[in-house]
């Protein structure tokens, strides 16, 4: 019970300490929300009328206590481009962004797992050379190309696929399904290099220790071993690099919603920032810190549930 | 009675012509008139695809919007093209503007100069806006009031500072200005006509009473309008509806477009600019290399070594233009001499000079920093604007300038120029426009809204006064010859660089006269799929 108990203590005190961070650097960086807002037609003296409409003028202390309150009474306050409420956009967005992990981590673990398995069962053989082949090319191409190279084939040359854009699943489900295939692939081909790779390690790992040795000098059989010892040994290391990779995933969103035109959260926040549309850029942020520190305690926790040595530790 | 909308508006004391001479007489409108030059730019390639093709009745127009996602469609507001272009469809204006400076009635049935300080806006009767009240003089008196009441914080506020409206009757509106003002007119191309009580409501959903009603706008994604049948001239709209989508990525978007199923793509990529000439030129689709802005070298005038005028001329003669349009705009763009198109007929030509490193030597010699110096380019995060910066690198390491580019973003440039004002170099854009006082009274009045670089000349002033007023064309032509070639190559307060094209492409539409950015306006009424 500590082992979870301080997990989630821990976790709590990095969300806090990263609503100060974001709400610091937000400030920190150059830019004004009303030169932003007025662009080339700035103004000295509507900017000052605009600061004190948009909360700016009082000090930074007195701005994040509004701020801070606010978020815990569940108001994270309204955009300063548009006036929306930050909260049901962000909202929105996050379903949207959530809706496309889910698919490409799915995507991902579709192409990962056998692929390290059958890497780790044929090591040095084609079929390993061809996977790694296959992973070194994912690791080694920015999203954005494979994201342009997928659009290129599916899209412009065989014209199977919409090249992007986004279709409310209410609307049409089958045009959203389709118009989600690519993003999906693009997000699951990219995370499935690193994701195979360490499979693939960690068993070829769990082949040679002790464990495998003695049950191979039990007399089980290759199958028996690689399903009750090897896999499941296997899978902690997998787990937690998973759960860094969607991680990294929501933080990486961005481009893989820029590229497909995607209206999610990352693309949100990035338009945000560059508008220093205070509001929205520290909720947002706010969401991903969350949301990374949320994955990584289920995957701290589920580590714990797989190999009860950890929370014994 | 009302006039056609595809007639001239006539001006009043400054002749019944309907030439551009006689209509033009005046500065204004504000700078993102984005898209200005495309009519007049528009390639041979534009022939090609669809000419003559018939309107297809009904269908909704589907187009691809990149670059700039916009975050708010209201239009007052906010001063981004992005929310002009994504609300424009619903709006209509009192007058509009073209890409030569015509000026065409649209609301206003007829607009007149009473005289340098005077203007007259009759009405067309009978127009409602989307919300149901009607579009009178006392509308659009109200919406004056609402633009000058400073904490509405509505970005063309300091153009409309001492104006005073007189509702003369229901239709007929004076427009009494605080000192001469010929630009007026120009100002007020650039305000839609909306009805104060929908203001609170225009960034999520914008409402005027313009061709089509706002549909649904999903940020990020697309912004949707139907056709509105009860707009003044419905019986002309043949589309059911338009669909704008937003990509971020101008590479993607330009795939999209081209994957088919979309009518235009706006802006398309740059860096695919000769994959889409080639097939305009087969007739697969039409390219237009719209040209609605102009990039710039701004020097700060008052402090740092590019307060020496020997300098700044040194600077600007040591840029190798072709290089520039050759680089960062893939061979669409042109090299540019001053604040106006070529085509205009206030351009001079006498203002174009070929790149001459000796004399720039010379000048450097001359200067308070014969030896050269080191400076910063301060260079928003834009493609192009980052390659114009390494161009300018390379061509000022020739006079012994060493400067460092410093890639910020946009925001961050802004905010450096407007608020901080601290730098002394820095390359940005600005749009053209069809009227000649616009950008000069911004950047070289010493009192300009955009004068960051602080150049101050009293006998500039003075003459931009004098251009304010004059309303013979001859004249002012005089006069603003006299300020550019001050300004341009004497004091080189300004130094244009290259056309900032943003070209479009489409297919199965009619969107010849197309113009990009704000000048958009114009094509909604018009727009129609091709058969």
């Amino acid at each position: 019970m500590k082992y979870y108990v301080l997990r989630i203590t821990g976790g709590l005190l990095t969300i806090f300490v990263s609503s100060l961070l974001v709400f610091s650097l937000i400030r920190l960086i150059p830019g004004d929300p009303a030169a932003e807002l007025m662009g080339l037609a700035f103004d000295p003296k509507l900017a000052h009328l605009l600061r004190i409409r948009l909360g700016l003028e009082g000090s930074f202390v007195q701005q994040y206590i509004a701020w801070i309150t606010a978020v815990f009474h569940g108001d994270f306050g309204y955009s300063f481009i548009n006036g929306a409420p930050v909260g049901q956009e962000i909202g929105d967005r996050l379903i949207r962004t959530v809706q496309l992990l889910v698919g490409g981590v799915i995507v991902g673990l579709l192409i990962s797992i056998p692929a390290g398995i059958v890497s780790a069962r044929n090591k040095g053989k084609w079929q390993d050379g061809g996977i790694m082949a296959f992973t070194t090319l994912m690791l080694s191409v920015p999203q954005f190309v494979l994201g342009i190279f997928l659009i290129y084939i599916f899209a412009v040359r065989m014209h199977v696929l919409p090249a992007g854009g986004w279709i409310d699943p209410h609307d049409n489900f089958v045009e959203w399904l389709k118009s989600m295939v690519l993003p999906w692939l693009c997000v699951g081909m990219a995370m499935s290099a690193f994701t195979s790779r360490v499979l693939r390690a960690s068993i070829l790992d769990a082949k040679n220790m002790d464990y495998t040795r003695t049950a191979r000098s039990w007399g089980l059989s290759e199958k028996e071993i690689a399903k009750k010892h090897v896999y499941k040994n296997a899978s902690a290391p997998t787990l937690t690099v998973v759960g860094l990779e969607i991680g990294y995933l929501l933080g990486g969103a961005f481009v893989i919603e820029n590229v497909f035109a995607y209206p999610g959260i990352g693309q949100l926040t990035v338009k945000a920032i560059s508008q220093r549309d205070y509001p929205m850029v520290q909720t947002s942020i706010l969401i991903f810190a969350t949301g990374f520190i949320l994955v990584n305690l289920i995957v701290d926790l589920a580590y714990g549930f797989i190999d009860p040595r950890i929370r014994q530790r | 009675m009302a006039k056609k909308e595809d007639e001239k508006v006539n001006i009043g004391p400054w002749g019944n012509s309907l030439s551009r001479r006689n209509v033009l007489i005046g500065a204004g409108g504000v700078a993102t008139l984005a898209g200005v030059g495309l009519l007049a730019s528009c390639s041979s390639s534009t022939k090609t695809a669809d000419a003559g093709a018939e309107a297809k009745v009904g269908g909704t127009l589907d187009g691809i919007m990149t670059q700039q996602i916009p975050s708010s469609l209201d239009p007052f507001t906010n001063a981004q093209g992005a929310a002009l272009n994504a609300a424009g469809p619903c709006h209509d204006w009192l007058e509009w503007v073209d890409t030569k400076g015509d000026l065409y009635p649209s609301l206003a049935a007829s607009a007149t100069q009473d005289d340098a300080k005077t203007i007259t806006y009759v009405l067309n009767s009978g127009v409602k806006f989307q919300n149901g009240e009607a579009v009178n003089a006392q509308a659009v008196a109200d919406l004056f009031a609402w633009v000058m009441d400073k904490k509405n914080a509505a970005w063309l506020n300091s153009r409309f500072d001492g104006v005073k409206t007189e509702v003369v009757d229901e239709l007929t509106l004076k427009v009494h200005l605080p000192k001469p003002d010929v630009a007026f007119r120009y100002a007020v191309t650039r305000l839609p006509i909306a009805a104060v009580s929908t203001m609170a409501a225009q960034a999520l959903t914008p409402s005027g009473c313009g061709p089509y009603k706002f549909d649904r706008w999903v940020q990020g994604s697309y912004v949707s309008y139907t056709k509105d049948p009860g707009y003044r001239n419905a019986a002309d709209i043949t589309l059911d509806g338009i669909k704008m989508e937003h990509f971020a990525d101008a590479n993607a978007g330009t795939q999209a477009f081209l994957a088919g199923g979309k009518n235009w793509v706006y802006p398309s990529s740059l860096s695919q600019a000769k994959d889409l000439k080639a097939r305009a030129d087969k007739g697969e689709i039409k390219y237009l290399p719209a040209e609605p802005g102009v990039c710039y070298l701004l020097n700060n005038c008052k402090t740092g070594p590019t307060a020496d005028p020997n300098v700044r001329k040194a600077i600007r003669l040591a840029f190798d233009r072709k290089a520039m349009v050759d680089g960062p705009f893939n061979g669409v763009s042109r090299p540019f001499f001053s604040m106006l198109k070529p085509e205009s007929s206030y351009y001079v030509p006498e203002l174009e000079y070929e790149r001459n490193i000796d004399e720039a030597k010379a000048l450097m010699a001359k200067s308070k920093t014969p030896k050269g110096f080191k400076e910063k380019i301060y260079t928003p995060n834009v493609d192009y604007f980052i390659g114009l910066s390494t161009v300018m690198k390379a061509n000022l390491a020739e006079i012994g300038i060493d400067i460092t580019v410093e890639i910020e973003e946009t925001a961050a440039v802004i905010n450096r120029m407007f608020v901080k004002k601290d730098f002394n170099m820095v390359v940005l854009g600005d749009a053209l426009s069809p009227e000649v006082s616009e950008l000069h009274e911004y950047y070289l009045r010493s009192t300009g809204g955009r004068n960051c670089g602080k150049y101050v000349n009293k006998a500039v002033d003075k003459l931009l006064d004098e251009g304010l007023r004059e309303i013979d064309d001859a004249k002012r032509i005089a006069i603003y010859k006299q300020i550019q070639m001050i300004t341009m190559l004497d004091d080189t307060a300004f130094i244009p660089l290259v056309g900032e094209v943003l070209p479009a492409a489409y297919k199965g539409s009619n969107f010849d006269e197309f113009a990009g950015g704000f000048i958009q306006y114009i094509i909604w009424p018009k727009a129609k799929l091709t058969a």
